[in-house]
């Protein structure tokens, strides 16, 4: 039972040593919580309002969300890969699409007569016969002889007549709705895997390395190209079997550690089209490091290297010029990281040349990882995906991560250091994303009961510089303490704040934050009316309140209480906004508007003015803020 | 109790409330000619990074350093009044060599973004500076937040960053198909929310969510008057965003505009590629552009009220790779349109200049033109310039970047 006073805890964010206790306990949570809050909590856990669910407590209402279906089936995927579970990749199905004729012979270039084509059967079904143009089949071309492998773009049938659609039409679609099913199984592997080990309770590190995942026969075919090219017998794999909804399966591994749990799924490994963007991604899955916004990267530097080579790839030249760039200052920021890191991944060529597993590609023996730039090594291991991902996780940035993207979903742009904390002690001790999220919901729920911290806004620039910079900048070439703050300083000081840039480590709480901007405002704006201004833009940072997720909207506006997972619509991409910075934008109004127009205009219970009034109450549409709801 | 902060809030939060036509009518209208600031910006990226040498910096073989790609000869360079431009440019030569009217347009060669990533150029690119974050606003939400009797901010076509302002262009099409009845009822429970907001203790979200609200019910109530969008056939392919672009100003539904277009990064074969999607995208650009010398409102001709920048977030690296692309470069051209960009008296100027090695040389802030010991140009440059084109002081938003004195008329 909590032994934290609520008191104290309102008052948590006065020293970070409170914060700390206080996050070791859960508060206490005896009342039933209100309508409000309710409504926040399901749709946080479940992305819908699910009104079936009843109970005493908050706890055993948290409870009871987390074990719905569509914590796991929806809000989990969403949480952990963001638009990657609902968008195609750049290139979406790797593999060419088959025209048919009047005689039902399918080609690629040119249609042929009946006579001439060849009888096969397709992988889509073994069972069954197709006809196809010779050039279009080709089934023991696999690789063109200027080394570009068939089935990938650079060797499509528009640039090159080498190849055909190979052993069974494996490299190729029957036509362009086949291909989409294709990229729908794609997408479904990625979000019903995350799916299935959030329900069963793993522990997150498990998803990423695994070589199970739950696919259907479509996502399966992708796999076995991988086989076929490296010299498999295709009549190994029986993909008519294949449950037609997918079924929780191991990958097969030509060489040990090729897979690493839903980093290996064509989805991700496809989602951007080059190397460097995909462990971009990765790192950004995995680490929440994106690339700096923060280099000077200057004409010298670039023309510097000397070079129009400096794409990452395993020949000596090339080998040369990414291990140069990778350590070249500035370069190194984003280089090291991201060229490093693909060595782990060399069996993977980019989608363009061989989107299969190239048994001979891998980069033989152990190679390092690296994180800020070169001089921030962070261990070695196998050159291989599962090696990468058992190094990548071991990093303390793992956890930080997790924590964040769980943070980031519950509190939107509020978590304090205290959450955070809490978070991250939930998982070290348990690691499930199930459990993090039950410690964020409780944290939330125990908060809106409470009152708003009350903490005065006015202290002494010097003061609050030294307290929450001077670990970093009190000497030293970066040291500013005892420097004068000139205008341009000061605005340095005030942006990087601001926008959460510095301090680096997220020790702020949103009201230290507020108060270190406010300080910094006044002495870089000492006119009342410009301060004004800049108040607007670096601390309010011309916001509106945060709303829910794009789906978790939609179902609101279209009053689909739970369950159904109706469509996104032209505006999917809205997917990609983090929890931190949706917001109820006047673009976001119009969507939500007229998804309840139609949707109240089909219903006939209720007469519009009313039916729009409740589905477009922004007290539902955006997160609760306290105890005033 | 009001704090002295939420005094001090006030400030912005006000002023994006009184932008909306309610309270704004009061108001002069802005930017009703040449003389007067502009009153709506329109940004076109040019996703990817075009090519400058085939585009806005076109070179001779004999002005570059041997190991510079030109994949052109000098007679394919195309003559556009007194400047040059690189032949993926013929339809905008072409429009600036005819007879009628035209919008006066400037290049600016030379642009240091500081960063060879796509998504880094693409952010700084919305935000108009470097060093950026994605929890600061973007440009077009400071260019929202002091607009006249717009409804919106801003639109926006395309992937782009979310921000507190947003408003996706591909709304439009489900607005066309709204009955006006329905319109009127939507704004209406719109506009019922924000009263609900706006009560005396409300915070400065809340403040600004009624703000978006009630812009959002503001363009439902103005569309049913508004002449309905549709797509011109004469206009070349891939242009259908741009019309809707210009039909948004011409009804004055928007302050801002955003849009990106193609895919111009052409690591693989980079010549052939960016024909191609200059083949697809310049021409519906160098129409848009003449139509800006023809269509009004009833605040002028939006040549004259108007500005247009496009470009892209990073240049394209001047030698070859191994597969005959080009690879990325922290530096970029871009182009300006409009009266209110200042092109010495003449249809078109060009400022800033790149060396034999494609990297900017330094240049005089007053003229724009190389200067021994003068200032290399920054992205920064370019957003403070249009912050203080728009009469906004770019200092309180951080905007800390030169003003450049040859690009305002």
């Amino acid at each position: 039972m909590n032994t934290c006073p609520r008191w104290l805890c309102s008052f948590m964010l006065a020293g970070a040593v409170l914060a700390a206790g206080c996050a070791r306990k859960e508060p206490a949570l005896r009342a039933p919580p209100m309508r409000a809050v309710e409504v926040d909590l399901s749709i946080l856990a479940t992305g819908g309002i699910h009104r079936s669910v009843t109970t005493k407590s908050t706890e055993a209402f948290i409870d009871s969300l987390l074990e719905q279906p569509d914590f796991a089936n929806k809000v989990a995927p969403l949480l952990l890969f963001g638009e990657m579970t609902k968008r195609s990749p750049n290139t979406p199905g790797p593999g060419f699409t088959l025209e048919t004729n009047r005689e039902g012979v399918l080609f690629l270039r040119e249609p042929c007569s009946l006579q001439e084509a060849v009888q096969v059967h397709p992988w889509w079904d073994l069972a069954a016969t197709v006809r196809v143009c010779p050039d279009s089949y080709q089934p023991t071309r696999l690789k063109d002889p200027r080394g570009n492998y068939c089935g990938s773009v650079i060797s499509s049938p528009d640039e090159s007549s080498f190849c055909g659609c190979g052993p069974n039409l494996a490299f190729c679609y029957v036509d362009g709705d086949h291909r989409r099913q294709v990229v729908a199984s794609m997408q479904d592997e990625l979000v019903k895997t995350v799916a299935s080990f959030v329900t069963r309770d793993l522990p997150l590190r498990t998803l990423f390395t695994s070589r199970e995942t739950v696919r259907d026969a479509n996502a399966e075919l992708l796999y076995l190209r991988s086989r076929i090219i490296n010299g498999e017998p295709v009549e190994a794999v029986e993909l008519s079997t294949w449950p037609k909804d997918g079924k929780l399966a191991a990958r097969h591994e030509a060489i040990g550690g090729q897979h690493a749990g839903v980093l290996t799924t064509p989805q991700l490994l496809y989602f951007r089209d080059n190397p460097r963007d995909r462990l971009q991604m990765f790192y950004e899955r995995l680490w929440c490091s994106g690339p700096p916004h923060h280099g000077k990267v200057t004409a010298d530097v670039v023309l510097g290297l000397g070079t129009g080579n400096v794409r990452v790839g395993n020949s000596n030249d090339r080998v040369h010029s990414w291990k140069e760039l990778a350590a070249r200052p500035v370069c190194t920021g984003c280089h090291a990281r991201m060229d490093y890191g693909a060595q782990f991944f060399a069996g993977y060529r980019e989608v363009r040349v061989a989107p299969f597993f190239v048994t001979n590609e891998v980069v033989p023996g152990k190679g390092p990882l690296y994180h800020h730039d070169i001089e921030d090594p962070r261990g070695e291991g196998r050159l291989t995906p599962l090696g990468f991902a058992e190094l990548a996780l071991a990093q303390p940035e793992f956890g930080r991560c997790m924590v964040q993207e769980v943070a980031q979903h519950v509190f939107a742009d509020r978590a304090t250091p205290a959450d955070l904390l809490a978070l991250r002690e939930s998982f070290e001790t348990e690691g499930t994303l199930r459990a993090m999220m039950r410690v964020a919901l409780r944290r939330y729920a125990a908060r809106l009961a409470l009152p708003p911290p009350v903490t005065s806004r006015t202290a002494a620039l010097g003061e609050l510089l030294e307290q929450h910079c001077g670990e970093c900048h009190a000497d030293g070439a970066r040291a500013f303490l005892s420097a004068a703050w000139d205008r341009p300083l000061l605005l340095k000081m005030l942006t990087q704040v601001s926008f959460g840039t510095m301090p680096k480590n997220d020790s702020l709480s949103p009201e230290e934050r507020a108060r270190l901007v406010d300080a910094l405002a006044v002495a870089a704006f000492p006119d009342s009316a410009v301060r004004a201004l800049a108040s607007g833009y670096f601390q309010d940072r011309l916001r509106s309140l945060p709303a829910h997720s794009l789906p978790a909207l939609l179902r609101i506006a279209r009053g689909d209480d739970a369950g159904r997972e109706g469509r996104l619509g032209p505006s999917r991409h809205l997917i990609a906004v983090p929890p931190d910075l949706m917001q109820l934008s006047p673009g976001v109004a119009a969507i939500l508007a007229t998804e309840a127009a139609a949707s109240c205009s089909d219903s006939k219970e209720e007469g519009l003015e009313r039916c729009l009034a409740k589905r477009l109450s922004w007290r539902t549409l955006v997160y609760a803020r306290g105890a005033e709801d | 109790v009001r704090t002295r902060r939420d005094l001090l809030r006030s400030g912005l939060s006000t002023a994006a409330l009184c932008a909306l036509p309610r309270c704004s009518s009061w108001r002069a209208p802005r930017g009703t000619g040449a003389s007067g600031r502009p009153r709506y910006f329109c940004s076109i990226l040019l996703t990817g990074g075009i090519d400058p040498v085939c585009t806005l910096d076109p070179k001779t073989r004999a002005e570059v350093e041997p190991w510079v790609d030109i994949p052109y000869t000098t007679q394919d360079i195309l003559s556009w009044g007194d400047l040059a431009l690189g032949p993926h440019l013929s339809p905008l030569s072409a429009l600036s060599n005819g007879q009628q009217p035209t919008t006066p347009i400037a290049l600016v060669r030379g642009v240091r973004v500081e960063t060879g990533n796509h998504r880094t150029g693409e952010a700084q690119f919305i935000r108009l500076r470097t060093q950026i974050s994605e929890q600061m606003p973007l440009f077009f939400d400071l260019i929202g937040a002091h607009r006249d009797t717009q409804p919106l901010a801003s639109i926006v076509f395309g992937d782009s960053e979310f921000s507190s302002g947003w408003f996706g262009g591909e709304i439009f099409p489900r607005l066309d198909r709204t009955p006006s009845a329905q319109l009127e009822a939507m704004a209406a429970a719109l506009r019922a929310q924000a009263r609900t907001l706006k009560r005396p203790s409300a915070t400065h979200e809340e403040l600004s969510t009624a703000a978006h609200l009630e812009s959002c019910a503001a363009l439902f109530e103005r569309l049913p008057s508004v002449p309905p969008f549709k797509v011109d056939p004469s206009w070349p392919p891939n242009s259908e965003d741009l019309q809707r672009t210009l039909w948004a100003f011409e009804n004055d539904l928007t302050a801002s505009l955003f849009l990106s277009e193609g895919n111009w990064d052409t690591h693989v074969r980079n010549t052939s590629g960016q024909a191609y999607y200059s083949r697809q995208y310049m021409p519906g650009l160098a129409r848009f552009i003449s139509e800006l010398s023809v269509r009004r409102n009833r605040f002028g001709l939006l040549s004259d009220t108007l500005v247009l920048m496009a470009g892209s977030e990073i240049g394209r690296l001047p030698r070859l790779n191994e597969f005959e692309g080009k690879d990325h470069f922290p530096e970029a051209p871009y182009l300006f349109a409009g009266r209110a960009i200042n092109t010495n008296g003449q249809r078109n100027a060009a400022y800033g200049q790149t060396g034999r090695s494609l990297a900017a040389l330094p240049i005089s802030l007053k003229s724009g033109q190389p200067r021994t010991n003068g200032h290399s140009l920054m992205l920064d440059d370019v957003g403070a310039t249009l912050l203080r084109l728009f009469g906004i002081d770019p200092i309180p938003y951080g905007y800390d970047g030169q003003i450049l004195e040859f690009l305002l008329a």
